[in-house]
């Protein structure tokens, strides 16, 4: 069974030979929010395409020039494979090699792109305009069931490892999962690793349990770096008021996610998102939310073949149970008023509109981020 | 970590194979029971060291005699490795390699041993005072993520897979697991396509959620090849009642183990065997208790060595959380005061 929701990264897409739409130039756009370019914008997860591929493509001036408008100083972005065939030996190895062509790729775009080791890696990202990009695995599979392979991988790069995808692995299980199986002893042990090897626990695509029993087993603050609220939304990709309190209290953050996960019905806009940040700014804090909008950096361009294939892409999302049925057929994995690459600064504006002070903006938008990422990376 | 089950396993066998060389102990045992050379006696899970090390002859001559000395009709054998690491290519190539082993040895002493594929392979291996060997796997991780390897491993002369060991894999919960997971969807999946291919599935050492809902999954009768009864003693290793009567409602059998998870307290005799046997009898019906020594084949003789090794191991088991306190602290004392 294809898995959808791999599919739909920004990787799955060039992997699975979907037809990624062109980004349109990528100018800033509509509202402003004046402190934003003396902000650190970070997103918890996002991607660009041409890191997915061997060669650089035609689209790739795009994405650079995307990357430059989007202001923003970081991105988490998602550098190891999840799913199923990710625990044998090639599958480790294809991780490396994954990893290192990433790695390539922001040295051969270093005007633009920043491999963010450390805090201060971020703020020069910030100081010199140019993204940040944080390695970030999208499932413990790469770890096999070796957990002295999370050093290895820090060394090669990686600074944050989700637990786990949609299913179960050995560490735990994912949303997909109805078992809801907590964190397993090699869980734990993975866990504490992290927290000695100073790499960020993610919990996204966690199982309610699994992001329950990860919030307690790590000792440093952990992220949940792209999910939405189960209050406003009750879904599994989303995250209980309860898992939400709890990560809160030990200090973590919750990126708040662009998917159509912000609702059950129509498609979510703008003001949804905007919805699920208040509300979990109401449960955690304004130093506890961020946002995570798990697409890729530059705008999509809707053109017909986009339209038709993203159309067939729900269908398929569907049928696999990523998306419950009755929800329309055209619904994208994007906000389409929030369709441009300086999206952070118009969802600022959009906040500010809405009467949010400029500090607490500041932290949505990367603060709260950086902090947990400094507080672990140490 | 060391899997201290295996290294029971080994261990043993190390401590054994120089009290082996010297005089052989004859095989046989008092006690007689008439019908026995006519009935088809199983061992859920066994370990004929022949098949599964390299042995001297001597030693292979020993354990040939232990072999036809214990009138069993056929055993089922261990042929994969369990616990971690077994998911990788080694662990695939490695429970290749010890199939083939296996079926090398068993061709080798075709005298002795009859490779079972199907019933009529048991029924042949009992006429022909032969033991059936049927291959079975003590945990799924040697299938990885691929339900291919499913025919594979039966093409191969796999007939019956247990879906987990001790810990979690990617089908399941183990005993020593305290999240007590149910199946995942790819453990559903394993299930459905173990069925189509006509292999057992095989519940020993899940956890309780596991046992729970490997026998809901399954469409063909289960087995719990090597188990207790919780009833008697309360062990993460032995199941309970209402797993037990799940069971056997939908035609499955288990073994009752001959490891110390009989009692809570000291050393389990044969009445306490006996008695696991009759709470089973009593819960399932007589059509649905069987025994699974998950001992050696060959009895073992109790040299001060073996001993010394196996204090040592009750201690470690007793750490890993196998046994309740009482009865590893009871062993380590009790040898202790005999030995040192």
């Amino acid at each position: 069974m294809p898995n959808r929701r791999e599919f739909l990264s920004a990787a799955g897409l060039a992997a699975a030979g979907f037809a990624v739409p062109a980004a349109r130039a990528a100018s800033p756009t509509g509202e402003q929010w004046q402190p934003y370019r003396a902000s650190v914008a970070i997103d918890g997860e996002a991607g660009f395409n041409f890191f997915y591929e061997d060669a650089d493509g035609a689209d790739v001036g795009k994405e650079l020039a995307a990357a430059r408008a989007s202001g923003l100083s970081g991105v988490l972005l998602s550098v190891g494979p999840n799913g199923r065939f990710w625990l044998d030996d090639a599958a480790f190895a294809r991780t490396k090699a994954f990893l290192e062509r990433c790695k390539a790729k922001v040295a051969a775009h270093a005007d633009t792109f920043l491999l963010v080791g450390n805090v201060r890696d971020l703020e020069r990202a910030q100081r010199e305009r140019r993204v940040g990009i944080i390695p970030r695995f999208q499932g413990s599979e790469p770890l096999g069931e070796d957990s002295d392979r999370i050093a290895q991988f820090r060394e090669l790069g990686v600074r944050v490892i989700q637990l786990t995808h949609n299913r179960r692995n050995l560490v735990g299980d994912g949303c997909t999962e109805p078992g809801n199986a907590g964190l397993s002893r090699y869980g734990h042990e993975v866990v504490e690793r992290l927290n000695t090897e100073k790499v960020v626990v993610d919990l996204a695509h966690g199982a309610q349990r699994t992001i329950a029993e990860g919030i307690a087993a790590s000792k440093v603050p952990v992220l949940i770096s792209h999910t939405g609220c189960r209050a406003l939304a009750d879904l599994p990709r989303n995250t209980g008021d309860a898992e939400l309190r709890a990560m809160a209290e030990r200090g973590g953050v919750a990126g708040i996610i662009f998917w159509p996960y912000l609702r059950t019905d129509t498609q979510p806009m703008a003001i949804d998102l905007i919805r699920h940040i208040e509300h979990a700014i109401d449960v955690c804090g304004e130093d506890h939310v961020g946002i995570g909008t798990d697409g890729s950096v530059a705008p999509i361009e809707r053109t017909p073949v986009f339209e038709k294939d993203n159309r067939e892409f729900i269908k398929g999302a569907v049928d696999d149970g990523i998306f419950e049925k009755g929800r329309p057929a055209d619904l994208y994995t994007f906000i389409p008023d929030l369709n441009v690459a300086n999206r952070f600064e118009v969802l600022a504006a959009k906040l500010s509109a809405r009467g949010h002070r400029d500090a607490r903006i500041a932290k949505i938008l990367g603060g709260n981020f950086a902090r947990v990422l400094g507080e672990v990376w140490g | 970590m060391p899997n201290r089950r295996d290294f029971l396993l080994s261990a043993g066998a190390a401590a054994l194979a120089g009290a082996l060389r010297a005089q052989a102990q004859t095989a046989s045992a008092s006690g007689h029971w008439p019908p026995y050379r006519s009935t088809l006696s199983i061992d859920g899970e066994s370990v004929v060291k022949l098949l599964v090390e390299d042995l001297d002859s001597s030693a292979a001559a020993k354990e040939l005699v232990a072999v036809r000395a214990s009138g069993l009709g056929a055993t089922l054998l261990q042929v994969a490795p369990a616990g971690p690491y077994a998911l990788s290519d080694d662990g695939f190539e490695d429970t290749k390699s010890r199939i083939a082993r296996c079926k090398k040895a068993i061709a080798a002493h075709e005298e002795a041993f009859l490779l079972v594929g199907d019933a009529a392979d048991l029924a042949r291996a009992r006429r022909a005072h032969r033991l059936g060997v049927i291959l079975r796997f003590q945990d799924s991780t040697p299938l990885g993520a691929d339900l291919d390897r499913i025919a594979l491993f039966r093409e191969l002369g796999v007939r019956v897979i247990q879906l987990t060991h001790n810990g979690r894999n990617l089908v399941g919960d183990g005993l020593l697991e305290p999240g007590n997971a149910g199946l995942s969807n790819f453990g559903h999946a394993v299930v459905e396509e173990l069925n189509a291919r006509k292999l057992v599935v095989d519940l020993a050492h899940g956890s309780q959620r596991t046992i729970k809902e490997g026998i809901e999954a399954s469409k063909a009768p289960v087995l719990i090849s090597h188990a207790g009864c919780r009833a008697l003693a309360d062990l993460p290793r032995n199941v309970g009642d209402d797993e037990l009567r799940a069971m056997a409602a939908r035609g499955g059998a288990i073994g009752i183990i001959f490891w110390p998870y009989l009692r809570t307290d000291r050393q389990p005799m044969a009445i306490d065997v006996i008695a696991h046997i009759e709470h089973a009898i009593k819960v399932c019906g007589e059509d649905h208790v069987g025994l699974g020594t998950d001992g050696y084949l060959a009895p073992i003789e109790r040299t001060p060595e073996f001993e010394k090794q196996n204090r040592e191991i009750i201690a470690e088991t007793v750490a890993e959380g196998f046994f309740g306190k009482d009865l590893g602290g009871n062993f380590a004392r009790v040898m202790g005061e005999v030995w040192d």
